[in-house]
């Protein structure tokens, strides 16, 4: 394809500006990891932070994996991550593909009724009698169930559903489909960016999960890691714990880079996903 | 006709209706094979409603603390009413610093609505016109980064960057000759900051839903735009943008029904006494008041304004919606 | 998405599921113990939590027969998840709270009233604390809550003494003398590296820098309440407030402060003193003088020499420092508590433990022989207290000894907790104050928040002081809280 003057003038402004949008996002990441690398003592002779460290040290890392209360977290929250997606994709795509569909008796009463949950708040103790009604109290699943399916998510999908052509799913009606079928073998084939997104939305929710596990789970062993990591980074002195070393900045920073790792390694797995024409192509065939 | 608009006609248009005025009896036939016929979809539905009921329902009572003295040891239900009924409502009407917080959450909220979704739109959109396929997903995952750092974080670094005595950025202005700017102390600059870095923030992060959208495009309309003639910005314009519309509209109205939320850890994290005027919104005026003695009733009666504004503005951006065949019901 | 991939996932979720339910079972079988053995819960507000191998609560639950569950919580989410375990009727079985939230849990009919067990049940405890101790878990004359002993006072002012050395001056003892050395700090270059780059004081946004000086003019400090001539008086409306507010303004005009005070967090304050940015912060000897901190200031700073400072005497004769003898740890048992006899008595074995000479030495210094030796009456630490006893303040619930502990732990430190602790002081009342039904605590803060700034900074001139105070007083309702704290205070024993 021969490339025209406006092409190549787009694309420089393109790459121009990605470029600069990689660098902004990455200098302050660079930071942290930086900051997670160089002993404290530089980072205070330095006036609070270093760009590229004189010396590393792989303490803080090591101080922190060597604590059992890490990885096991670590191992809590790749649990609810996991468990946690797979409950919350399944509910919310059996209860997007319904909503898609205009001829849905009572279609808007139920939208209304979802979106209403969105907008209302019941509160945090009601929440907690029911939560602890139905028997979830102090268990993983605390931090599973109360938050199964986020009505945002359930509308982007019902949103995305609906963007696919009528006559797909009407021609595979006229062949005598049933909606299972039809959900099962068309709609998702043909959803996988948006079902990849939403489901990397659940997954990071769940990853983050912290105000649940304080709540509802009062048993040291469930505790998540974004709750273990909260405990290093905002230690205070008072009179009484004296004795407890604070946190430097190196291990508050390496605890901030091991929290956030994993989400970031698993993203550039899906992200080839989310090419141009991959999907779509495949309805006229 | 591009197959896109055969798509909206499709969509916009109402399946066919029973004839005009028919008998009741067999309008209420109608209805019921309607339903019957749609019964795979109601089983589908079973579950998730069954966990609306349960998890969002349940606990729905709760909503009268807002008009109670709530009283832990007599429970939601055996709390006295408030008297007057309004009486946490107008604790928080009558504050010295209603307008302020209303205006302010306001003015947050909607510059973080407008320009987090502009630049995470204009990202997606070059990402997607990237020919160089490393560039793009180097930066696609880097953009995507700073959502996992934590408002705490993030403040630490605005501080090692604007600090009025050690920030980078005041360094250079005083190298350059000028004084330095308070930006995190002065009510002039703060806004700025704070919708800044929310979108700094969520950049990469927003992205990722409208690429989804992008990449859902029939890539046949944009041969087929080719063979007219139409050049690369003009693609975008008349195929890409009109393509993501009904995304784009959906996640406005979304944010619309949180425009009083404005992000409490944000500016909680963010703030100080100096930029209180401008930077002090609703859920932190909550959250000083009502800590010293947990004031559930008045937390739960601005919550209500909240979600009733919420609530409002969701309606109307819906009705607005329609002339663009985005609504959501 | 590929069989592959589905493959791989279901793996990991079933190992995770097999690995927490592994970790899941352990707790269950720690948590039902043998049967006999009744568990208590007990919860406190911190954001540590104990380790694995918890050495102390293996002990304590030999010798009371019981399975101590230590719950902890951080921050803000503590009271609310209080509140919710409260209001669904499982709360912990021993429970720290508040002053102002113990009086309304109180009046909410939701806690144990105590006074009766006190001199029964609780003698051992009632010996530990003093009578004037046990007054701050007093609601109307009535036992709510266990108040725990209060320990020592640990901040105070310190300055570089090798800055004082370079500029040849002497360590402050007026509120003038400190004015001109935070000049000299400020202006002369004291760390003689040829640029522009220190300030005289920093500190946070509580504060900190300026807590000696109010009492240098006669001032308990804003906000607080304590006698002066015989009188309860508020911070706020003590005319020597706003005279250490002026000096307060001229030091911050003059440009000898850290600007950046008002943006710093506790934990940043202290690392620009240690950067060098400045010569002198308020804080604690334990941060300036264990000799993992001293290791790391000193690399960043190795000439840095810090050396405590009196509170500066000013206009109203000799310095002081507020302090609140009240600040301590508040104990309180469900009222549902009441009907489990048997647990109840457990909840009281508890308390004496810790208060008894055998269970707080436990508690404070760990198991004798690992942690330390007995030199006559003498307690001898060993390197595991360092090593292992770091979460041992969790369990110290009715307080400890700070003369006993703090001579055996920080032995090397003595001089420097006793220069802290020997301070002059103001009592101040604060923790018996707890805010009337109708008073908007928020607004009023904020108000005060914003003009005290203002003041400090120099934005807003003195004279307008008597201004501000009247809107206080009046538009913000302020003069009732004043009013409402004098009765409270009173009634708790504080003599007019």
């Amino acid at each position: 394809m021969v490339s025209t003057r406006e092409d190549r003038v787009v694309n420089a402004v393109v790459y121009t500006a990605l470029v600069l949008v990689g660098v902004i996002s990455v200098f302050p990441l660079l930071f942290v990891v930086s900051a997670s690398l160089t002993p404290y003592s530089e980072i205070l002779r330095n006036g609070g932070y270093v760009v590229i460290p004189r010396s590393i040290t792989l303490d803080a890392y090591q101080q922190l994996l060597s604590e059992p209360k890490i990885p096991r977290a670590l191992m809590v929250t790749t649990f609810i991550t996991v468990v946690g997606t797979a409950l919350n994709m399944v509910l919310s795509v059996l209860m997007a593909y319904p909503l898609s569909r205009k001829d849905l008796p009572g279609r808007s009463f139920f939208l209304l009724a979802i979106l209403f949950t969105m907008l209302f708040n019941a509160g945090i103790i009601p929440t907690y009698l029911v939560v602890k009604a139905t028997g979830l109290l102090d268990t993983v699943w605390a931090m599973i169930i109360p938050n199964a399916i986020w009505v945002f998510n359930v509308l982007v999908l019902k949103t995305f559903f609906e963007r696919l052509p009528d006559e797909i799913v009407d021609s595979a009606r006229i062949d005598g489909a049933g909606e299972f079928t039809i959900l099962l073998r068309i709609i998702l084939p043909l959803s996988t960016p948006v079902l990849l997104t939403i489901g990397l939305f659940y997954a990071v929710g769940h990853w983050n999960e912290f105000l649940q596990a304080v709540l509802y789970v009062r048993v040291e062993e469930l505790q998540p890691l974004q709750v273990v990591v909260r405990e290093l980074l905002t230690r205070s002195q008072s009179a009484e714990n004296i004795d407890t070393a604070l946190p430097t900045v190196t291990l508050q920073m390496a605890a901030i880079v091991i929290a956030a790792i994993p989400m970031i390694v698993v993203y550039p797995f899906i992200q080839k996903h989310f090419q141009k024409g991959v999907m779509l192509g495949s309805i006229k065939g | 006709m591009t197959q896109l608009s055969k798509v909206a006609e499709v969509v916009t248009t109402r399946s066919p209706q029973a004839p005009a005025s028919p008998p009741a009896r067999k309008h209420r036939r109608r209805t019921a094979t309607r339903i019957w016929r749609a019964r795979s979809l109601y089983i589908m539905l079973a579950l998730p409603l069954l966990w609306f009921a349960i998890y969002r329902y349940g606990p729905m009572y709760g909503l009268i603390v807002a008009f109670k003295d709530y009283n832990l040891g007599l429970g939601i239900l055996g709390s006295p009413w408030a008297d007057p009924w309004y009486k946490y409502f107008e604790q928080f009407f009558t504050s010295q610093y209603f307008t302020q917080l209303l205006t302010n959450t306001f003015l947050i909220s909607l510059y973080k609505i407008v320009w987090g979704t502009s630049t995470s739109i204009l990202l997606a959109l070059l990402l997607n016109e990237c020919r160089l396929s490393w560039l793009r997903r180097w930066v696609q995952t880097l953009s995507y980064m700073p959502h996992f750092l934590s408002w705490v974080i993030i403040f630490g670094i605005a501080l090692a960057l604007l600090s009025p005595s050690t920030g980078l950025v005041n360094r250079w202005i005083e190298e350059l000759g000028g004084t330095p700017i308070g930006f995190l102390t002065s009510t002039e600059w703060f806004r700025t900051v704070l919708v800044a870095s929310d979108a700094w923030k969520d950049l990469g992060w927003g992205a990722i839903i409208y690429l989804a959208a992008i990449v859902g495009i029939d890539p046949g309309l944009y041969e087929a735009a080719r063979v007219d003639g139409a050049g690369r910005l003009r693609q975008i314009w008349h195929i890409t943008l009109p393509g993501i519309r009904n995304v784009i509209i959906l996640l406005f109205v979304l944010k619309l029904g949180s425009l009083l939320e404005a992000g409490f850890e944000h500016v909680y994290v963010f703030y100080n006494v100096q930029v209180y005027p401008v930077a002090d919104i609703i859920d932190t005026w909550v959250f000083r008041t009502g800590l010293e003695d947990l004031n559930f009733s008045l937390a739960a009666a601005v919550g209500m304004f909240k979600s009733l504004v919420g609530l409002s503005l969701v309606l109307l951006a819906n009705r607005l919606a329609r002339r663009w065949d985005g609504q959501l019901w | 998405m590929s069989r592959l991939k589905l493959a791989v996932l279901a793996s990991l979720a079933a190992s995770a599921v097999m690995a927490t339910s592994c970790a899941g079972d352990q707790s269950t079988a720690k948590r039902e113990g043998d049967g006999e053995r009744i568990t208590l819960t007990v919860h406190r507000p911190t954001e540590e939590s104990p380790p694995d191998n918890d050495i102390l609560k293996r002990e304590i639950d030999k010798a009371l027969g019981i399975d101590l569950r230590l719950v902890t919580t951080g921050g803000t989410e503590y009271e609310t998840q209080l509140s919710a375990s409260l209001a669904a009727g499982d709360p912990p079985d021993l429970f720290s709270i508040s002053r102002p939230m113990l009086r309304k849990l109180a009046s909410q009919g939701l806690l144990l009233d105590l006074t009766e067990y006190m001199d029964n049940e609780l003698t051992t405890y009632t010996q530990f604390v003093s009578p004037e101790t046990r007054t701050r878990g007093k609601i109307d004359g009535r036992d709510y809550a266990l108040a725990s002993k209060s320990g020592y006072f640990y901040p105070a002012y310190w300055i570089r003494k090798d800055w004082l050395d370079n500029l040849g001056l002497e360590v402050p003892r007026t509120v003038d003398e400190l004015f001109e050395v935070a000049r000299a700090f400020t202006k002369d270059d004291p760390d003689g590296n040829g640029k522009n780059d220190t300030y005289g004081l920093t500190g946070d946004r509580g504060f900190s820098a300026f807590m000696p000086l109010w009492g240098a003019f006669g001032s308990g400090g804003p906000g607080n309440f304590y006698l002066k001539d015989g009188e309860i008086v508020n911070g706020y409306v003590d005319p020597a407030t706003k005279d250490a507010l002026a000096f307060i303004q001229k030091l911050n005009k003059q440009g000898v402060v850290d600007p950046d005070w008002v943006t710093n967090e506790f934990m940043t304050a202290h690392e620009r003193a240690w950067q060098g940015r400045a010569g002198i912060l308020y804080f604690s000897w334990s941060e300036m003088t264990k000799p993992e901190f001293v290791d790391q200031y000193k690399k960043a700073n190795p000439e840095a020499e810090w050396i405590q400072m009196a509170p500066p005497s000013g206009p109203a004769g000799e310095g002081a420092l507020p302090r609140d003898r009240g600040a301590v740890t508040l104990w309180a048992i469900p009222r549902a508590l009441e009907k489990d006899e048997a647990k109840l008595q457990k909840v009281f074995d508890l308390i004496n433990f810790v208060s008894s000479q055998e269970g707080n030495r436990l508690v404070m210094y760990g198991l004798e022989g690992r942690h330390y030796t007995l030199d006559g009456q003498r307690v001898v630490p060993t390197d595991k207290l360092a090593e292992e006893g770091n979460y041992f303040w969790l369990y110290q619930l009715t307080g400890r000894d700070d003369e006993d502990y703090l001579a055996t732990k920080f032995a090397a430190q003595q001089e420097y907790i006793d220069f802290a602790n020997n301070q002059p002081f103001i009592e101040i009342y604060n923790s018996l104050v707890t805010p009337p039904e109708d008073y908007n605590a928020g607004d009023a803060s904020r108000f005060i928040e914003e003009q005290f700034a203002r003041f400090v900074s120099g934005a807003r001139p003195l004279s307008e002081y008597d201004e501000f105070l009247d809107t206080l007083l009046n538009k913000f309702g302020y003069a009732d809280y004043i009013e409402s704290a004098k009765e409270q205070i009173r009634a708790a024993g504080i003599q007019q």
